[in-house]
């Protein structure tokens, strides 16, 4: 699990931040504390990984508040509402505006420790895919005109000739651009060549 | 068959109708034995109403028997047998009129004229008749006639007016008399004011009898204005049978014919005032019924609202509980100096969780209509208290300003503290509705006399001027969702410990001003 990962406990009620951070870290989770939404949002950088257990009936922001503040602010940490009603439009509420999951007090540890590992996964998953994207595209802003016109025809399928004739340049000079791209980008073989296609196609 | 429960009772009614008719044969006339009043009449009624038709038989050997042991047969024995039958029949035609209309029998009105117009039909009926067969059979002089039958009517007419209901209420008698007994000296006061009337017309002025008779009228209508239909005619019986002591006893005067059809008068007049009184406590009761029933109602309307908050409050120590508990049970495996500290957590949160249930009873075991002497202050601290968390999430200031030195009102606390919670929960939507930054709401009081009038005043948009002077009906809302019980509740709550609860909007601001009037609590109260 990511070492870095933090679970941020917000709740109101200072025993229940107590426990719950008791619990969390006891199982192997690192546990943050904050008494308000107010506070949270004050120090959250978008950096932070982990995720959020919030609880739903807070003095001033309420957990469905935060979450959206999140959302606007771009901070892609899962949120994870805790309410004392079973109440359904609620529930409904926060999983539309895309919190992972709606617990119910009082939780089962079992399934709150299992809820908040299933969240950081996600978090770690979303995180590394969007520095692979981060990466890719800083390679790709490397390449000149050229050689990106010469790896969109190559993943498209083309031929050396063919990119010669619809670059009209001569097929010797289509072999050098080819080198130098596959060099700047670290591809070995078409395959990976194809696949920084795909991500120029992308962009 | 019958059964031996009819004998009896039929053996019962005979024995009872000769030593009745026995009694009060008085100043018989025409040599016939027709005396002016015949409370064996209006037993005989009774009975027919509860045995049905074949009551008849009884009924019939009775008025024989009679005409044997009290008269000694005047007009013979065919006479006497025909004049029998001919009563019986005629009676178990009128009980079996009253009988259909068994479940409505007097309470109103309208029943009561009913019940007087066919007892008037039919002892009307039996007088002809009776005299019709006594002319027939050479027993009277036809130049009698005429009198023979206005006195045979008047009798068995005051007779069924005065005993016939008092014995078909038989069933009620017990809860009549524990009526009574709650009120027994105003009913020892209007016996006595009775008595002394009657001993002082009757007895004193016996002479001028008929001269003095109306002053009768106002203890009769006292005490058909206190106890409805049934002190009437229990009051009619009274005068009957003082008139009958002061014959006996006093050896009175008094034209006893002339005195029934007064008394014929009065018993028409209590009859049917009584009617109307009896009919009007009905309609107040049903009344207090609704009330009764909307309170309880409101009560649970209340309590889901409680059983909510009472859920997220329950749930906030048993949450922290079962975490540190769960901490713990980790804590001791491995093993962990923080055990104990966590354990003794969990154990302030169970005691938590259990303040919350204390807080829970306290509030259900106020106890139901006891006007107990209450601080207004603490109330509105209560009410605060339990609307806290609704007051936060709609951004809404709750600002009561009582004067230290306002009175204890006298009110049932549970009731005042549901309609107070109604009052500050209506205002907390209605400000929420217009959505208004600044939302806020006032409670002030301030004496006036024996009154202390409490305000709820909401800077929300008011009562919709339409529907306004319809307010407090049930039904009626301008909330969205809204029953429309919640303040027709609290008016009645509020009407039935002596207050009351008022609206007018606030021109200033444009929001609400409920006003509720309140008894302050007398000096023995506090």
């Amino acid at each position: 699990m990511n070492s870095e990962a933090v679970v941020f406990v917000v709740d109101d009620d200072a025993a229940i931040r107590d426990a719950l951070s008791l619990l969390i870290s006891l199982h192997g989770l690192r546990a943050q504390i904050f008494a308000s939404a107010e506070s949270f949002l004050d120090t959250c950088r978008s950096e932070w990984r982990g995720c959020v257990l919030v609880d739903l009936q807070m003095p001033g922001m309420s957990g469905l508040d935060l979450q959206a503040e999140l959302k606007a602010r771009g901070i892609p940490l899962p949120v994870i509402v805790l309410t004392a009603h079973g109440d359904v439009a609620t529930a409904r509420a926060a999983l539309k505006n895309g919190a992972v999951d709606f617990l119910e007090k009082p939780v089962d540890d079992a399934v709150l420790i299992d809820v908040l590992r299933n969240a950081i996964e996600l978090d770690a998953e979303r995180s590394a895919a969007a520095q692979a994207r981060a990466a890719a595209a800083e390679r790709l802003a490397r390449l000149t005109s050229r050689e990106r016109d010469v790896l969109r025809l190559l993943a498209q399928g083309n031929q050396l000739r063919e990119i010669a004739e619809r670059l009209e340049i001569s097929p010797r000079t289509v072999e050098v651009y080819k080198a130098r791209m596959m060099e700047k980008l670290g591809c070995r073989t078409l395959a990976d060549v194809v696949r920084a296609g795909s991500e120029l196609a992308r962009e | 068959m019958p059964g031996s429960g009819h004998l009896l009772r039929a053996a019962l009614f005979i024995t009872a109708y000769v030593l009745i008719d026995w009694l009060s044969y008085l100043q018989p006339v025409l040599q016939l034995g027709i005396t002016p009043w015949n409370p064996q009449t209006g037993v005989a009624l009774a009975f027919l109403f509860w045995e049905g038709r074949r009551g008849a038989f009884a009924v019939a050997a009775a008025a024989l028997l009679s005409e044997i042991v009290v008269r000694d047969v005047p007009a013979g024995s065919i006479a006497a047998i025909t004049t029998s039958i001919w009563i019986a029949i005629a009676y178990a035609a009128l009980a079996e009129v009253l009988r259909r209309k068994r479940t409505s029998f007097l309470p109103s009105p309208g029943d009561a004229a009913r019940f007087v117009g066919a007892s008037l039909v039919a002892t009307l009926l039996v007088g002809a008749g009776f005299i019709a067969i006594m002319l027939a059979m050479g027993a009277l002089p036809g130049e009698v006639a005429l009198g023979g039958v206005a006195r045979y009517w008047v009798g068995d007419f005051n007779g069924v007016l005065t005993l016939t209901p008092l014995l078909i209420w038989a069933p009620q008698w017990r809860a009549g008399l524990a009526a009574l007994r709650a009120h027994w000296r105003e009913a020892l006061l209007q016996v006595a004011v009775l008595g002394a009337t009657i001993w002082i017309i009757f007895g004193l002025l016996s002479d001028q009898a008929l001269r003095f008779f109306y002053p009768l009228f106002v203890p009769m209508i006292w005490i058909a204005l206190r106890w409805g239909i049934v002190g009437a005619v229990v009051g009619a019986l009274v005068i009957q049978i003082g008139l009958a002591l002061m014959v006996t006893e006093a050896g009175m005067a008094a034209p006893l014919l002339d005195l029934q059809f007064l008394m014929l008068t009065l018993n028409l007049t209590a009859l049917l005032l009584g009617a109307a009184v009896s009919e009007r406590q009905r309609a107040q009761e049903q009344l207090r019924e609704r009330d009764a029933a909307l309170a309880r109602a409101m009560r649970f309307a209340t309590a889901g609202e409680m059983a909510s908050a009472l859920t997220h409050e329950l749930n906030q120590p048993i949450t922290a509980l079962v975490s540190y508990l769960r901490a713990a049970e980790m804590l001791a495996a491995q093993p962990d100096a923080r055990l104990p500290e966590t354990l003794d957590k969990a154990g302030r949160e169970a005691l938590r969780a259990s303040e919350v249930l204390r807080r829970l009873r306290d509030f259900y075991s106020t106890g139901a209509a006891a006007r107990a002497p209450l601080s207004l202050a603490r109330m509105c601290e209560i009410v605060g208290a339990a609307l806290h968390e609704r007051l936060r999430r709609a951004r809404v200031q709750l600002v009561c300003s009582l004067d230290a030195g306002l009175p204890r009102v006298a009110a049932d606390p549970t009731q005042l503290e549901i309609v107070l919670h109604n009052l500050v929960s209506n205002a907390i939507d209605a400000i929420t509705l217009s959505a208004d930054a600044s939302g806020r709401i006032d409670i002030t009081a301030a004496q006036r006399g024996d009154d202390v009038l409490l305000s709820v005043v909401d800077s929300g948009p008011g009562v919709a001027t339409e529907i306004a002077p319809r307010i407090f009906e049930p039904f009626v809302t301008d909330k969205p969702g809204g029953m429309g019980l919640g303040l027709a509740i609290s008016r009645s709550l509020l009407r039935a410990q002596g207050g009351d609860l008022e609206y007018e909007p606030v021109a200033a601001t444009g929001g609400a001003r409920f006003t509720l009037r309140l008894k302050v609590a007398q000096a023995d109260e506090q």
